[in-house]
């Protein structure tokens, strides 16, 4: 059922078309493809109280530019970018701060000695096929709340690296972070998540 | 030469392959020569790609389908101005 709707919408001057025309369907589809991904950006540029305002406008703004789409981008990276700009400006008017880490403090599980060295010993964790790991709800829930536990600049950064593709330097402009901001806090959120993984691992 | 420590931080870079050549190659050093930075690296890699996998995504209450309607509203009367 899934695959059938995905395919519908894979064509995106279809769905472009479908939305311009106000299919219902092609706007269900829009809103349950890309809204948590861009509060994602809003929560990690403006912080969560306002994030949700900051969205609306963003997906009201984009309807309304909708003819002018020109397609040179993707839907998604377009929607990503009405949505950054607008949380900057948010942030410039207001003169809003939201620290980047919000007093974040990685536990290291890593332990070396006065030279660099490791000290404890890494196994090698079972080789689990993508199958293996989706039929494993208990391993799912574990990465999901290390996920909700991690600050908002670092879920952006590891949804927009790891689960939308995006590069380092497209990251840096989307969050509006150094290019050295964003590989520490790509690092530090992949490295939670192994952590939380290594810890269920060690059961 | 590079140890344990330096290899763990550059871990990210180094699958991102988001590295200056001499530093990729002073890690692939370490990697062949130490067992557990070695693993630690498939454990890495194997992080990022279940992470992938399992797509956790934002805690979100808002309606999905009474936003689309005001967005489809919205559409209508964007139409209807032209
Ligand atoms: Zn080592």
């Amino acid at each position: 059922m899934k695959k059938f709707f995905d395919s519908k919408w894979a064509d995106q001057k279809v769905l472009i078309g479908e939305l311009i025309k106000g299919d219902p369907e092609a706007f269900k589809h829009v809103v349950e493809e890309y809204h948590n991904l861009m509060l994602s950006v809003a929560r990690a540029i403006v912080g969560q109280s306002i994030a949700d305002e900051v969205v609306q406008d963003a997906w009201i703004s984009a309807i309304k530019a909708l003819p002018q789409f020109e397609g040179r981008s993707s839907l998604k990276t377009w929607l990503i970018r009405i949505v950054s700009n607008g949380a900057k400006s948010r942030v410039r008017r207001e003169n809003r701060y939201v620290s980047l880490d919000d007093g974040w403090e990685a536990v290291s599980a890593d332990h070396f000695d006065h030279k660099g060295h490791r000290i404890d010993n890494i196994e090698a964790w079972d080789d689990n096929t993508p199958e293996a790991i989706l039929a494993n709800s208990q391993l799912q829930n574990i990465i999901e709340q290390a996920f909700q536990n991690l600050p908002a600049m670092q879920r952006a950064t590891l949804t927009l690296s790891d689960m939308e593709g995006f590069k380092i330097d497209e990251i840096c402009n989307i969050l509006d972070i150094s290019s050295s901001n964003a590989r520490v806090l790509l690092h530090r959120a992949r490295a939670a998540i192994h952590h939380s993984i290594e810890q269920y691992q060690d059961k | 030469m590079l140890n344990c420590k330096d290899t763990v931080t550059e871990t990210s870079n180094y699958i991102n392959k988001d590295l200056p050549i001499s530093k990729r190659i002073g890690l692939f050093l370490h990697f062949m020569i130490c067992r557990c930075c070695r693993n630690y690296l498939r454990q890495f890699e194997k992080t990022v790609e279940t992470v992938s996998l399992v797509k956790p995504s934002e805690l979100d209450k808002t309606n999905k389908l009474d936003l689309a309607r005001l967005l489809q509203q919205v559409n209508k009367e964007t139409g209807s101005n032209h």
